[in-house]
């Protein structure tokens, strides 16, 4: 290899041949030096001897024949990029020398004071911080690259809400070119905290709902803001499309199932004349199958709703072993018919928790309906409850062939049929153990199951506990999220008599469509969550449920109380919305 | 003798009503389009409105507010028949416009029933 290679290249742009031999005869007597030289008299020539053999730095005199002045850095720049140079004078200028070092200039030394040591540390020195320069800028351009390539929107304000940085998600969310954004950004909520969602108006009149949130950020010596924007229109579009599912799902079906099973009862009471028994059994199958259709599609409509989170909620506190006690008893005749023997075991203190409990009592009696369907006469039926870490752990355990364990995970799948019952029954959906897992997770639960083959299978469920406070928080939460399209919650909050409040919470289920969310304390408090409900629209809601509840009971003294809370005007979370509440009572 | 108008774009599903209703004793007249519901509960006068929400010619709130608009009928219970999702009514925000909602596919007992409760004077 020839010596050259391993030396570091330097490029003298040099017109002064006097010059020139100075800094050749130093680099030459430095002691196992490795530099090699090359020396060229104008700009020109210098590029052009780069570009046969690639320098590793340039010493470069500012005054040449083409190029005068600090020009000449600028444009030895362009051919050697990120490399370093060197500038060379013949007096020292303070402030020239900083500003060709605040140019990009690696260093400006004086010729005739130079010693050959100096000028070799100078020159590996700026090699070494080049490299460095080199690295970081390679980073900053990286990260400036995520910044550009990443759909959400980047904005940074400093403290006076001027914008120091936009990236290019930004510029579409807002229609603008970066330019017009940097000066004046539209408004927005810019608050840090919980993420807001909003609906921001573009320069061309186009509507877009985003999400928007801020965090504070060191930017330079400023304490600034990031504003990071997700376009929500296509989250939306989907959120559309599955409610008009729902609700188009819903009256398709429905209104031809009414039509056939008003027909075939109108027949078969009597109203249109007289019915002979066999031709009453036979419209008997043809109701009954309407009803069981009526099911099915009330299933899948469920299972829609609770996939969109849309499933009406209503929380009370309950008694899990009490839950599990009475779907027993009510199974209790049906388990006979079969001679299948079905038990409860019980611990001996309740736990109790905040839950739905009707939907929880669905989740079990979709259980049991399928153990009795797959347990063989003479089989056995457990339902067992007790604590564990904290948490509730439901079992129902049947005895008999088991599922296979390739089945078991596809077991809680919409319409998977697995196994084969044991005597034929009513028909179930296909769709129990979809439904029950979606319920238990909208618990915060878990469901699984197990099996010894041939010997028996156990469904187990895992529900957390919740207190009044930690059941208002998470529905609080979720509320907030399904009023995302105008941004408005209201809570309405009844104070009643604890006797009167079961049965106020029955109508407002059965009645107040208005809602689906409710929570009921202990002291005989009810709190509804209309969503998308401003003022006037809770204060249209009170007056319907005072007016059901005094329908309900005229004789009770004075309407209820009801106490309005309003998101985000009253509280902008779950904390605030309890922290509120609080205060709203004390002052009862 | 009780006087009920319905008010429903389906043809069959008006006659069975018919049938029913008037087995009870229930005079029963019919529109098929909010417009048509307007002019005969005008004309008519019903102690009722049985209102099916998806009608051909307006949304549901607009077929409410055009009921409400009729001279006379500002009162008149409005009982919505529907196969509406009851998730679609809340969203709406239709039930405090209503006297009360009945999901089809309903128990002939309970329309009556709530026929009755709604007309009692």
């Amino acid at each position: 290899m020839p010596e050259h290679s391993k030396s570091i290249k330097v490029l003298l742009v040099e017109d002064n041949a006097y010059d020139a031999k100075i800094v050749e005869d130093l680099l030459r007597a430095i002691k196992n030096g490795g530099f090699s030289l090359r020396l060229t008299d104008t700009l020109k020539k210098a590029e052009e001897a780069d570009g046969q053999e690639r320098a590793d730095i340039a010493l470069l005199d500012l005054n040449l024949p083409d190029s005068f002045g600090p020009e000449t850095l600028h444009k030895a720049q362009k051919f050697m990029q990120d490399r370093p140079i060197i500038v060379m004078t013949g007096f020292y200028e303070e402030k020239l020398g900083v500003s060709l070092i605040k140019k990009g200039a690696q260093d400006y030394l004086v010729k005739g004071k130079l010693t050959g040591d100096w000028l070799a540390y100078a020159i590996k020195y700026s090699i070494e911080r080049a490299k460095i320069e080199l690295k970081m800028k390679e980073r900053e351009t990286r990260l400036r690259d995520l910044l550009e390539k990443i759909p959400e929107g980047f904005l940074v304000l400093h403290p006076g809400g001027r914008p120091v940085f936009a990236n290019r998600g930004a510029e579409e969310i807002f229609g603008l070119a970066r330019e017009e954004l940097m000066v004046k950004p539209p408004p927005l909520e810019y608050g840090t905290g919980a993420p807001v969602e909003t609906d921001l108006w573009r320069k061309d009149g186009r509507k877009v709902p985003v999400e928007v949130r801020c965090v504070e950020i060191q930017w330079g010596t400023e304490t600034s803001r990031l504003v990071m924007m997700r376009d929500l229109t296509a989250a939306r579009q989907l959120e559309r499309a599955r409610t008009e599912f729902i609700s188009m799902a819903s009256h398709e079906l429905r209104a031809p199932l009414t039509i056939i099973r008003e027909s075939l009862e109108l027949v078969r009471d009597g109203t249109l004349g007289e019915v002979n028994e066999k031709q009453k059994e036979i419209l008997r199958i043809g109701v009954d199958n309407s009803g069981r259709l009526n099911r099915l599609i009330d299933a899948m409509l469920d299972i829609t709703k609770l996939e969109t989170g849309v499933m009406p909620l209503y929380l009370s506190e309950a008694d899990l072993g009490g839950l599990i006690a009475e779907t027993v008893r009510e199974h209790a005749q049906l388990a006979s018919e079969r001679g299948t023997g079905l038990r409860a075991e019980l611990p001996p203190a309740p736990l109790c928790c905040y839950c739905d409990e009707e939907k929880l009592r669905e989740v079990l009696v979709n259980l049991v309906s399928n153990a009795l369907k797959f347990t063989p006469r003479g089989g056995q039926i457990t339902l067992s409850l007790r604590p564990w870490e904290g948490q509730a752990l439901i079992c129902v355990e049947n005895t008999g062939q088991g599922i296979e364990p390739e089945d078991l995970p596809r077991l809680f799948n919409k319409f998977s049929k697995v196994g084969k019952s044991s005597e034929p029954g009513v028909k179930g959906t296909g769709l129990g153990l979809a439904i029950s897992r979606a319920i238990t997770e909208l618990h915060n639960g878990r469901i699984w199951a197990e099996s010894e083959t041939g010997r028996n299978c156990r469904f187990f469920i895992l529900l957390p506990l919740p207190d009044y406070s930690e059941a208002a928080k998470k529905l609080v939460c979720r509320e907030i999220e399904i009023s995302g399209g105008k941004r408005r919650l209201c809570a309405l909050t009844l104070l009643l008599p604890p006797a009167e409040a079961p049965r106020a919470a029955d109508f407002i289920k059965s009645r107040f469509r208005s809602s689906n969310a409710m929570i009921r304390g202990k002291g005989g408090d009810i709190t509804v969550f209309l969503p998308d409900a401003g003022l006037q629209e809770g204060a249209k809601a009170a007056a319907f449920i005072q007016k059901g509840l005094m329908e309900l009971d005229p004789e009770r003294s004075g309407e209820p109380r009801i106490i309005p809370l309003l998101y985000p005007e009253d509280f902008r979370d779950a904390e605030g919305y309890l922290a509120k509440m609080e205060e709203a009572r004390r002052g009862q | 003798m009780t006087r009920v108008l319905i008010i429903e774009d389906q043809t069959e599903h008006i006659a069975l009503v018919k049938l029913r209703l008037t087995a009870n004793g229930i005079e029963v007249s019919a529109a098929s389009t909010a417009a048509g519901g307007a002019a005969a509960a005008e004309k008519e006068k019903p102690d009722l409105i049985l209102l099916d929400l998806l009608l051909p010619d307006m949304p549901p709130e607009e077929a409410i507010r055009a009921l409400r608009a009729v001279p006379g009928a500002a009162k008149t219970p409005i009982l919505a028949l529907t196969a509406l999702d009851p998730v679609e009514i809340r969203r709406r925000n239709l039930e405090g416009e209503l006297s009360g909602v009945i999901a089809k596919p309903y128990e002939a007992k309970e329309l009556l029933n709530r026929i009755k409760k709604l007309t009692r004077k």
